[in-house]
């Protein structure tokens, strides 16, 4: 060969070169543009601000940008129903609640999000409790319960809609209590079932965490808390489980993307919002809010989740609410 | 004294320099986006939301709160000027408002608008500071049946709106409750009318529905038109408000401020109902209703003052209760815990220079957005004078621009272009939007309130009778049905339609 065509040569073979190290090191790159956070509420709940301090986070480790998108509707399903549909590429990640396991077995939405989606990471539960007036004669769950069954129709609970995580929550405590004829007031969002509970129109509430500023000033009084421990805010609060009713409501939160993302990019995600939780503004959300760290790895997230959907699918199936 | 105290403790937070800086930013970023049609408060304060982590408690609530207010001085602009809603509650302005922009009476309209607006926030400000807690002890005792009451009040003031013809008002109204009716129900949970679109799972949002059926269709009806270069005919008489239209305006802004105050307190209350409300009631009560739907400065004064005074309504129950009565203060009580700062009744006593702080910063926030807008009011009376050929795509782009910033979503960006053409129609059947509005807000509150008051009476419709709030409005409700009716008043009132012997 003469010497040009060996220059050509040799300049080829090290561009194919670089090209197959590319493709090898392309997790490694990742990401290298800004990511899509998809937030499926409003802006200023605590799904938001949790997800806001996130993406903070991830930014400072992974270099890029975060960016925020709220996308509000159908209690998430609008929101969860985007990320379904985006490209798989690692770019378009969002958050996903117990809400939409219950959606799907309700039939309220065609998204299943075992199958639809990839599960990068387990990221924390939110509080859900019993609460009351402070000047209530209620002590405990099983005062509320006991009063309930004597004086049948008397005692109403409000929640943030019918159909939601505390809705079924109080309607499982029911069936373990045998029946408890209490009647359901659903109202839009929890602070309108927390305004009507202060301002005596049920009796009682069962939400997260609407009711926090009034518990801290004394106006509401926690009876029972639906988790498997008691709240570090609230210490003296029994949980239901505690309180004699074998159940809770974890209700995590964690981050999901659409079906069929990459293995590497999902543990570089994963292993980032592992570190996350140990951020210390992160931290200090989840103190804010009275949020558990729940974190699981995406594989166990996957297992999780699996028992969420069908624990969900069984709870609805029993309480007669996949019916349309 | 203690009330000197407190506002001497509010001004040492709220003049530092840094907060003064932070409400000037606010109430300016609120203004524009006012102005801009369908972009709201709550696009912007979402975007601002994080950059506020890093400020103090004080600086972030400052700034947000005077996005909010300030969005509510700016959205009269839009409404004037084209007939575009800058915001929802800004619909019952474009009624008027536009009539009297069309007469080159624009700078007339802004300008009441304007110190309406102020005056409306000076006294709710007053009024948040002398009577949070008893309103506050009031408003709970709102429950379900009381709401239902209110809004089948609110219905029957839906009828003071018509125009023209009653039986055409009403049928533009339950076409409206049908509209309502999209959505997830609140008390069954079940969807109605969804298709399984996730985008009407909360319903058919309010924005793209107004800014369709005002701003949309009034271009394409422009557009129709043969060519006509500029968008006013007549000259621009004046810039600002002469004492005539003061005289005529003051009492509507009193009565306007003490009813946009009021219902902006009732959780889920806001600043759309009351100004429809008080624009029905100017109406109602005006010696030449003829005259509202062309360029009445009542039409403007009265709305405009009810909006302003919601939004400060709207503050109490967030500071004073921790309980956000709509999306906006959702946000600032996400803003306050994230500072550590829990709402709520421990709000005065842990935190009382924060709340000090923020209502005196209220204050000044409402004297910078009046001297900002009132030299604009030149400015923008020329935009009137720009060829319409070159306005219009302007409008257009500027409604769907801001449709698809509500959510993000194309859908929105869809539904304003429907009901555009909707508008454009029903414009050309001389059929009414307002009262369709009007409906579409009260129907589901109203139904979701009748079943959660019917579940908690077991059923039983006496429970609307036997408390005392709720029988009151009702009894209202039924005056101001049936006494109109009586044939005595009949022949009083021309202008006013009632009981409607018109054909369709």
């Amino acid at each position: 060969m003469n010497t040009q065509k060996k220059v050509v040569t040799i300049l080829f073979l090290s561009f194919m070169l670089v090209l197959a190290f590319c493709s090898f090191s392309r997790a490694a790159d990742y990401p290298t543009k800004p990511i899509t956070f998809v937030i499926p509420y409003q802006a200023g709940g605590f799904t938001d601000i949790l997800s806001r301090a996130l993406a903070e986070s991830l930014k400072k480790q992974l270099g890029q940008p975060v960016i925020c998108e709220n996308r509000a509707g159908g209690g998430g399903a609008v929101g969860l129903s985007y990320i379904a549909t985006r490209q798989p590429d690692g770019y378009t990640i969002g958050l996903i609640t117990p809400g939409m396991y219950l959606a799907y077995h309700m039939k309220k939405s065609e998204l299943n999000p075992v199958k639809d989606l990839t599960f990068i990471s387990r990221i924390s539960g939110g509080m859900t409790a019993i609460v009351v007036r402070t000047d209530s004669s209620f002590k405990t769950v099983k005062d509320l319960i006991n009063y309930a069954k004597q004086n049948p129709g008397k005692i109403t609970y409000g929640t943030s809609g019918q159909g939601t995580i505390t809705h079924l929550a109080m309607e499982e405590l029911s069936s373990l209590a045998g029946g408890v004829p209490w009647k359901l007031v659903p109202y839009k969002s929890g602070s309108e079932a927390a305004t009507a509970l202060l301002g005596g129109h049920v009796d009682v509430v069962s939400d997260a965490p609407s009711w926090q500023p009034l518990v801290d000033a004394g106006k509401l009084r926690l009876l029972a808390v639906f988790m498997d421990k008691r709240s570090d805010r609230y210490p003296n609060v029994p949980t239901v489980k505690e309180s004699g009713y074998d159940m809770s409501v974890p209700g995590p939160n964690g981050v999901v993307g659409p079906k069929g993302i990459p293995k590497p990019l999902v543990q570089k995600l994963d292993g980032a919002y592992r570190k996350a939780l140990e951020d210390p503004e992160v931290k200090a959300v989840l103190k804010q809010y009275d949020l558990i760290n729940l974190y699981l790895n995406s594989d166990d997230y996957v297992k999780a989740a699996q028992e969420e959907f069908d624990w969900s699918g069984k709870l609805v199936r029993k309480l007669g609410l996949d019916k349309q | 004294m203690e009330l000197f105290n407190q506002l001497y403790m509010g001004f040492s937070v709220a003049l530092q320099p840094n907060n003064l800086i932070y409400c000037f930013l606010g109430t300016l970023i609120g203004t524009l986006v006012g102005v801009l049609p369908g972009l709201g408060p709550v696009a912007a304060m979402s975007l601002l939301l994080p950059a506020t982590f890093h400020t103090t408690p004080e600086g972030s609530i400052i700034m947000l709160a005077g996005i909010y207010y300030g969005a509510m001085y700016g959205g009269s602009t839009t409404s004037i000027l084209m007939n575009i809603p800058g915001e929802a509650a800004s619909i019952v302005t474009c009624l008027d408002g536009h009539e009297m922009a069309k007469q080159g009476r624009a700078g007339a309209a802004l300008g009441i608008a304007a110190f309406g607006s102020f005056i409306a926030g000076t006294i709710g400000i007053i009024g948040m500071q002398l009577l949070s807690v008893p309103l506050v002890s009031f408003a709970l005792k709102f429950g379900p049946a009381e709401y239902c009451s209110l809004m089948v009040l609110g219905m029957v003031v839906l009828t003071f709106l018509a125009s023209a013809s009653m039986v055409r008002a009403l049928m533009m109204a339950s076409l409206g409750l049908v509209l309502g009716c999209v959505g997830q129900d609140t008390v069954s949970g079940l969807m109605r009318f969804t298709y399984g679109v996730p985008e009407l799972f909360d319903g058919i949002g309010l924005v793209p529905v107004v800014m369709g059926l005002f701003g949309i269709s009034e271009v394409l009806l422009n557009v129709e038109r043969v060519a006509k270069q500029e968008f006013l005919e007549g000259k621009i008489k004046g810039l600002l408000p002469t004492m005539k239209d003061w005289a005529k305006s003051i009492w509507a802004i009193i009565r306007g401020t003490v009813l946009g105050f009021f219902l902006g307190i009732l959780p889920g209350g806001g600043g759309t109902i009351a100004a429809f409300a008080s624009y029905a009631i100017e109406k109602r009560i005006s010696p030449y209703p003829e005259k509202f739907g062309k360029g009445a400065i009542e039409g403007v004064a009265g709305p405009e003052s009810a909006n302003n005074a919601a939004a400060q309504g709207a503050f109490i129950p967030l500071l004073s209760l921790g309980i956000p009565s709509n999306v906006v203060m959702a946000m600032l009580l996400g803003a306050l815990i994230i500072h550590g700062v829990t709402p709520g009744p421990l709000l005065l006593e842990q935190h009382p220079q924060l709340f000090w702080g923020v209502v005196v910063s209220m204050y000044v926030g409402n004297i910078m957005l009046l001297i900002l807008n009132l030299p604009l009011i030149a400015l923008w009376v020329k935009v009137l004078k720009v060829p319409y050929s070159i306005l219009f795509p302007l409008i257009l782009l500027l409604c769907l621009v801001g449709a698809y910033s509500i959510n993000n979503s194309m859908a929105d960006v869809w539904f304003t272009l429907g009901f555009g053409i909707l508008g454009y129609l029903m414009k050309k059947l001389s059929l009414e939007a307002a009262p369709m509005v009007l409906a579409f807000v009260l129907g589901p509150m109203l139904e979701t309130a009748l079943r959660q008051s019917l579940i908690k009476s077991n059923g039983s419709f006496s429970i609307f009778f036997t408390r005392p709030i709720s029988a009151a409005f009702i009894g209202i409700a039924i005056l101001l049905f049936f006494v109109p009716m009586l044939p005595k008043l009949r022949k009083k009132r021309p202008g006013a339609v009632i009981g409607g012997d018109d054909e369709i």
